[in-house]
């Protein structure tokens, strides 16, 4: 006892505490009331303006038996179960008043009150109930977010010019409404180089705006688009828009920013995606499922799976090492986890449920934690990607080969055996008799007289029952060997669990989809005691000892690629292909034991942990080594009491076999006894017949005998044969080395309660699976995580039809500058409303209907009028509609970072176009510092484009940082746009910009040698930086500043590099027009 | 004009302006702030340094127009430094499970109760205690007011960091310092609002602890280095005198044939103006970060002559935070130098790592606390000093302390607080906050009050909610205000 509180109790066991020997009425207006009234009601009743906390108010004896978010605060008669009296005590993690403990008289008296009956005197009002704030079908109605998708009849409008496109004919609707003009066409110049960003994140060369201009086809822009839309830069370039929204980065952030393995296997596969114009329904099941998939999407060219790779994206995010409290940084993870699943595909808050209902959305509590439980039920791991397809299909064929070659040989086994059935009850009862008698002296004469005058008078094969009598009277017989069980006359007694054990796992009595793994190398299912495999023993086969799960010899240590990154921690050992997974349980006393035999490692990974390194957690991993005889493994996970876990093996040893995991004492051996007649039944059992299954005792005997006698020959061995070359022919199918990357995996379906308030330690009410329910109320059904039905159900516009509202919304927003819902990533209450409904249901309808083409819909917005306005708008219109929501004319956008730097690059001859890979290693500048300092990368990111730059999130890249590249914590799908010095220093002084500008002026030198002059290279630079010609008097000021660049004494190509950089410098350069 | 709630701050973020001057005042903010006051100097309507950098508030009168924050890297321990514990010497020794509940630790390397190895006296009028770690910045102890009741959440350092620092355990949040920039922007135009001067150590979490978040990200801390070249990217790049110049001008030249033909656009003339305003930062933020036209007496108030590296390097942050307040920069934190420890994280070595820590800020601290009153800036300067928690009673092995998040002290000085007292408590053993227990959020809600914030007023539409810096939390602390 705390020795504060020990002296409290002496305290009060001296002092009467009872010293109020009036009536209990006035015992509370004396006591109690006033300390309510100071201590609690200021946020524990209801007031103007504020909240009444947790749910709970403690201005009425009723309201207090009613209690809050955690339950009633007094049960009248018993102070101990009082939730009231445990918080003011302080002997929880819940303690009130919260400022500080009250003295302690104060909390003797309230327990006394609330022990003596919780007398509230002349409190006649009836419990008020606690007012009803959320309704989800109020909420659910009150907003246009959450109605189907609308059927939008296309407007009658008066154009003064015609036009096909429904969106302008949309457009033009508001803007007559509004009494606002269409600004006429952007210049040709201004419009490819509009185009050339939005699409490729680049500028357009001075030739390819020359030839724009001078194609006077009707369909120029048309084949401008398609070219653009073709280009391996736009993936790169909306690649960079996605990963915006998925919190993009390569390592972990906290305290040593260790890195997320192979984090650029999600980039490119996103790059690759938006190239290949996936359709949008199936990314989003990619994300959610790739790993679930059937029949995953394949790699056209390299034939690995693409799918799985989306999942990479829930990993993205920060982890944290050694965390004190492992469940409450799942809970921060998690949050993250859902924030950015529902902003992203959703536009929706779904985060801001996790403490409480939704403010304003019809967004439950447990609605959070439907979700939070798909994501306890799906497992963290590296994926094998290129290796995975080859490997299911070859276990698939293994499954068939071994079928039937096990068929072969049991026919052979058939014959051969049945002398060895006939005999066998007999032998066995022999044996037990002669092995008994004859116990260590088997060799003695009189034992072979014994043996051989038993073996005529039964029957019996001579040479087999002296090998049995032998070897079971043996003075070295282990009490383990199989053997015993025929000495001990057949039968070992014991329960097979202690009162002190619980069964949390057993292999020999496993649920189909508990069977769990990553790769295939534990085969479709647990051996089964007696079954047959082939082994290296001198007969070629054996019989499965055990019901186990079992490393199959087939498969090799899986090959890895080299140069892939594994966990940064205590995980750093290969654990893809090779790992058995067993189903969640939840922690108990934590005294874990495992049965299992051979080599290899262990992993509990407690409350969603992956980070395990430094001081705490080192528990979750162990090693064993337990040769072929399955032995107890002990670990503690007393830690982690009450959260779900479950054990991760992993070996690449043949003799590992797991059998059982409990909690709490090792259990004693179970009983056992040997059927009559084991070798016919046996026999039975391999013909697939009816059969009860042979417990382990019995297979080891089984197995033990077999070897001893050697019954069988011939027929047999070729069957062997046949069955190990076809196993060795299907050998050269195991694929090669693979390489890995982060992604999703199901594990055992569990589901979680609310936490009240947020918090992990106040659990309230059970919430199955499913997804929101204002959208399908349904529990996820499967067995795993429902991730598959999740993504089903998200991709079915008539169930959700914020899906394709929000992904619309998003091209919009990158295209016109500003989303027709402004706020991309929420919709919802607090999210600004659209400014054109009917044309984003239009656009939404448009879009499932053209197959959730992204490429289809860019290209369709493109070609209208709208797209191609110029940004100089009416100054009438600008009076009546100053933000531009009707858009009369186009908006200014600048260029981001990446543009920015990218153009820089190209317009320098220094960029290498090549795609994918590594990330290159960031310039790490002298003002960034900090614990996990990456190794220094090249001041030019080897020319790379941008989106190949390493993102490591605590060393950001100032320069994408003053441009308003989002720090990677949560969805981003509309950056800021400011506007401070801090940029113009950058484009004054950056190492790069000199760097590359000096490049360009030695560039277009080489490339415009005389009789072009300096002048004509300096008109050249400018129109690449403008995308324009320069105008006359532009030019005079070009030659202005060259002639006096050369007064200084500058050589021509330092003359070219300052004027490159004074064009750089141009806000022109910088903002679109 | 700057603090003007109907401007900003803008309520869904990144609203698109509707007039010119909405638009020039979103950009005026940090840097940005420099373009707006050069925008309305040339309207004639512009307020000199003087008049702006009174004690002007966004919500209410502010007591304070900067504030500098004196982060202790690590987590300094209360029981030696702030909040003496007589009872650690009884039961020295004795395991403290047997004497109280022991939390679940960083390390989980629990030893025996560890008495502090430094004497506490009552200091100056007040009689407030310091231990003898502190022998100069007790001289001060009446203007001191030492918090010894905080709590800090979460127990590693990064969590802890970025709690102390953004209000949330999580990556990502604005920092205070970005809010206030964001809440009231700089006095001195050509000074961003947040500033770190950066003594060498980054604390774990990296820069993030002083980012912009979902703020603008032109209200991120700028990190100053001592040096010729203290911000990055402020020294010209070009080799030839005047080329820069000559450069800017064709700059000017284009962008003025550009918006003659394609129109005006006011966020092109506001980034126009910006390019101006970064060249004249090249020349003026270099001469601000120069120390060397202090006095020598100046420069040994502050422990500059000291004959211990780390306390001559943290005297010349504690000289900059000076020099930066004169020139109306208003949000300072100093991040500590190593003395050959990882920061004040004793987890083991307690005596001397602290000992090293202490020698290396107690001068230029009590030299800062000085050298303020002596120029009257004094009053209109909040001092915060805090680590991100504080350590166990108990020892770590045998001779450190490990993270204890459940109470430890921080003191305030300066603009609007009261000096000479502590406020709360620890129990008996200085293990757990008991009586007026502060979280971080109402140290918070307490720093914006000062500086005429209301901390429920001052947010940012982000992901669905409106964002403060104290999340839904945080009260102020009235009873230490003046």
């Amino acid at each position: 006892m705390p020795l504060g509180r020990c002296v409290a109790a002496m305290l009060l066991a001296s002092l009467p505490i009872s010293a109020w020997a009036g009536p209990l009425e006035d015992f509370f207006e004396n006591k109690i009331r006033p300390v309510l009234a100071e201590q609690c009601l200021k946020c524990h009743s209801e007031g103007e303006g504020r909240k009444v906390k947790g749910g709970l108010r403690l201005d009425s004896r009723a309201a207090l038996l009613k209690g809050g978010e955690s339950g009633p605060a007094i049960i009248p008669g018993d102070p101990e179960k009082s939730l009231i009296i445990k918080v003011i005590r302080y002997q929880d993690d819940l303690q009130m008043p919260p400022k500080g403990k009250l003295p302690d008289s104060v909390v003797a008296d309230m327990t006394r009150w609330v022990k003596e009956g919780a007398t509230w005197p002349g409190n006649t009002v009836a419990a008020a109930g606690i007012k009803e704030s959320f309704d989800m079908n109020e909420r659910k109605s009150a907003h246009w977010f959450w109605r189907p998708l609308a059927k939008v009849n296309l407007p009658k409008v008066s154009l003064s010019a015609a036009s096909d496109s429904p969106v302008d004919q949309l457009l033009a609707n508001v803007r007559q409404l509004h009494g606002v003009s269409e600004a006429p066409p952007a210049t040709k110049a201004a419009l490819l180089r509009r185009l050339t960003f939005d699409l490729t994140g680049m500028p357009p060369t001075p030739t390819e705006i020359q030839s724009f201009e001078s194609d006077s086809d009707p369909k120029a822009l048309q084949h401008q688009v398609d070219r653009l839309l073709a280009s391996p830069r736009f993936g790169e370039h909306w690649g960079r828009h996605w990963l915006d929204l998925v919190r993009y980065a390569e390592t972990r952030g906290h305290e040593f920013d260790f890195h997320t393995p192979n984090a650029w296997q999600y980039r490119d596969y996103i790059i690759r995606a938006l190239n290949a114009d996936l359709p949008y329904d199936q990314l989003l099941t990619e994300h959610l499922a790739g790993d679930l998939l059937e029949k995953p999407r394949l790699n056209s060219e390299k034939g690995f799976n693409e799918s799985v790779l989306g999942t990479g994206f829930f990993f993205l995010g920060e982890e944290v090492h050694s965390p004190v409290d492992v469940r409450q940084d799942e809970a921060d993870r998690f949050d993250n986890r859902i924030d950015v699943l529902g902003k992203t595909f959703l536009g929706l808050t779904v985060a801001c449920a996790r403490c409480h209902d939704h403010k304003f959305d019809a967004i439950s509590a447990a609605d959070y934690y439907a979700l939070y439980a798909v994501l306890e039920s799906t497992r963290y791991r590296l994926v094998r990607f290129d290796a995975i397809e080859a490997e299911k299909k070859l276990s698939a064929e293994l499954v068939n080969t071994r079928r039937a070659q096990k068929a072969n040989l049991v026919a052979a086994l058939q014959v051969e055996l049945i002398p060895l059935a006939a005999q066998w009850p007999q032998l066995q009862a022999a044996t037990n008799e002669l092995a008994a008698k004859f116990k260590g002296k088997a060799n003695s004469d009189e034992a072979r007289t014994a043996i051989a005058q038993r073996a005529t008078l039964d029957r019996l094969n001579q040479a087999w029952l002296e090998k049995l009598v032998n070897a079971a009277a043996s003075p070295d017989l282990k009490a383990d060997d199989p053997l015993a069980l025929l000495v001990a006359s057949g039968s070992k007694t014991g329960p097979a669990t202690s009162a002190n054990t619980k069964t949390l796992v057993n292999y020999s009595s496993l649920q189909p989809d508990q069977w769990l793994q990553d790769g295939s190398s534990f085969g479709p299912s647990p051996a089964q005691a007696g079954d047959l495999c082939l082994s290296a023993t001198k007969s070629g086969w054996s019989v499965n000892t055990e019901t186990a799960a079992k490393r199959d010899s087939f498969w090799p240590e899986p090959k890895i690629a080299p140069g892939q990154q594994l966990d940064p921690s205590s995980l750093s050992y290969p654990r893809a292909g090779n790992t058995l997974i067993t189903p969640t349980f939840t922690v108990g006393n934590g005294q874990i034991k495992v049965l299992l035999s051979g080599k290899g490692r262990v992993y509990a990974p407690s409350g969603s942990h992956v980070m395990v390194m430094g001081p705490l957690h080192g528990e979750m991993v162990s090693s064993f080594d337990h040769g072929d005889t399955p032995k107890w493994l002990s670990l503690n996970l007393s830690r982690y009491t009450g959260l779900p876990s479950r054990l991760e093996i992993t070996t690449d040893d043949p003799k590992c076999r797991v059998l059982r995991v409990v909690e709490g004492d090792i259990p004693p051996q179970p009983a056992s006894q040997v059927r009559p007649g084991l070798v016919a039944s046996w026999l039975q059992f391999l013909q697939g017949g009816q059969y009860t299954p042979f417990t382990d005792a019995e297979a080891a005997l089984l197995d033990r005998v077999l070897a001893l006698l050697e019954p069988t020959a011939g027929q047999t061995a070729k069957a062997l044969v046949a069955w190990r070359d076809a196993e060795n022919a299907l050998k050269a199918n195991i694929p090669g080395p693979s390489r890995l990357a982060v992604a999703c995996a199901d594990i055992t379906g569990i589901e979680e309660k609310v936490f009240v308030r947020g918090s992990h330690k106040v659990p309230g009410a059970d919430v199955p699976r499913r997804f929101l329910e204002a959208i399908d109320a349904n529990p996820l059904s499967s067995s795993g995580s429902g991730r598959l039905q999740l993504a089903m159900k998200m991709t079915n516009p008539q169930l959700t039809p914020q899906v394709p509202r929000v992904a619309i919304n998003r091209v919009w927003h990158h295209l016109f500058g500003r989303g027709i819902v402004p706020t991309v990533d929420n919709f919802g209450v607090l999210g600004e409303k659209p400014t054109h409904s009917d044309l984003l249901e239009y656009l939404a309808n448009d879009f499932v209907s053209k197959g959730w083409s992204l490429k289809k819909i860019i290209r369709e917005l493109v070609l209208t009028r709208a797209y191609a306005m110029a940004t100089k708008g009416d100054p009438a219109d600008l009076a009546k509609d100053p933000e531009n929501k009707w858009l009369s004319h186009a908006r200014v956008q600048r260029l981001s970072g990446e543009e920015i730097r990218d153009s820089l690059l190209a317009f320098s001859g220094r960029l290498d176009e090549k795609q994918f890979g590594e990330p290159v290693p960031p310039h790490i500048g002298d003002f960034q510092d900090g614990r996990g300092k990456p190794g220094q990368g090249p001041v030019d990111g080897a020319g790379r484009r941008s989106i190949y730059l390493g993102v490591r999130r605590n060393f950001l890249s100032p320069w994408m940082l003053a441009f308003d590249a989002p720090a990677p914590f949560s969805t981003m799908g509309r950056r800021t746009t400011s506007n401070v010095p801090a940029q113009a220093l950058v484009l004054m002084n950056d190492p790069l910009v000199s760097d590359l500008c000096k490049q360009w002026a030695a560039k277009v030198t080489r490339e415009m040698p005389a009789p072009a002059d300096e002048l004509c290279r300096a008109k050249q630079m400018a129109f690449a930086a403008l995308g324009r010609q320069p105008t006359a008097i532009e030019i005079s000021a070009l030659a202005r500043f060259l002639l006096g660049q050369g007064a200084t004494g500058a050589p021509e190509v330092e003359r070219l590099a300052a004027l490159a950089h004074a064009l750089v410098n141009t806000r022109e350069f910088i903002y679109l027009r | 004009m700057i603090g003007n709630t109907k401007l900003w701050p803008c309520g869904s973020g990144m609203a698109i302006p509707q007039t010119r001057r909405a638009m020039l005042s979103k950009c005026a903010q940090g840097f940005g702030a420099v373009a707006f006051s050069a925008l309305n100097a040339q309207n004639g309507q512009g307020k000199s340094l003087e008049t702006v950098s009174g004690l002007v508030g966004l919500h209410h009168p502010a007591k304070a127009r900067a504030i500098i924050m004196l982060y202790m890297d690590g987590g300094p321990s209360q029981v030696d430094t702030f909040d003496p514990k007589p009872l650690l010497d009884k039961y020295n020794g004795r395991s403290p499970s047997e004497l109280f509940k022991v939390e679940p630790t960083q390390f989980n390397n629990v030893g025996k109760v560890l008495a502090s190895p430094w004497k506490f006296r009552p200091r100056g009028q007040s009689g407030l205690p310091i231990s003898d770690l502190f022998p100069e910045l007790s001289r001060h102890a009446d203007k001191l007011c030492v918090v010894r009741s905080m709590l800090a959440k979460f127990p590693e350092h990064t969590s802890a960091n970025y709690f102390l620092h953004t209000g949330s355990g999580l990556q990502g949040r604005p920092s205070w310092g970005a809010w206030l920039s964001y809440g009231l922007g700089s006095f001195n135009r050509d000074l961003p609002g947040f500033l770190v001067l950066n003594g060498g150590l980054i604390p774990p979490g990296g820069l993030d602890n002083f980012n912009s978040g979902f703020l603008p990200s032109a209200h991120q801390a700028s990190l100053l280095k001592a040096g010729k070249r203290p911000v990055a990217n402020i020294a010209p790049s070009e080799a030839r005198p005047g080329q820069q110049r000559a450069m800017l001008d064709l700059a000017a030249k284009l962008d003025e044939e550009h918006l003659r033909s394609f129109g005006s656009h006011p966020e092109l003339e506001a980034a126009i103006a910006n390019r101006e305003t970064a060249f004249r930062m090249q020349a003026s933020v270099p001469v601000l970060m120069d120390v060397g036209g202090e006095s020598a007496a100046t420069k040994k108030l502050y422990g500059m002559d000291s004959t211990y590296e780390p306390t001559r390097i943290y005297g010349q942050q504690c000289l900059l935070a000076r020099r930066l307040v004169e020139q109306g920069a208003r949000f300072i934190e100093i991040t500590c130098h190593t003395v050959g420890y990882d920061r004040w994280d004793q987890h083991s070595a307690l005596k001397d790592g602290h000992e090293k820590n202490c020698k290396a800020v107690d001068q230029p601290i009590a030299g800062l606390i000085a050298d303020l009153e002596s120029r009257g800036l004094l009053d209109e300067t909040l001092l915060v000093f805090a680590g991100e928690f504080g350590r166990t009673p108990f020892a770590q092995g045998s001779d450190g302390r490990d993270h204890n998040p459940q109470g430890f002290s921080i003191w305030m000085a300066g603009g609007g607080v009261k000096g000479g007292m502590a406020y709360g408590a620890t129990d008996e053993w200085g293990y757990r906050a008991v009586q007026d227990k502060v979280e971080i959020h109402d140290l918070h809600a307490t720093m914006l009050h000062l500086v005429g914030i209301d901390h429920k007023r001052l947010t940012m539409r982000w992901g669905g909610r409106d964002m403060r810096l104290t999340d839904v939390h945080g009260e102020v602390l009235k009873s230490i205000l003046v």
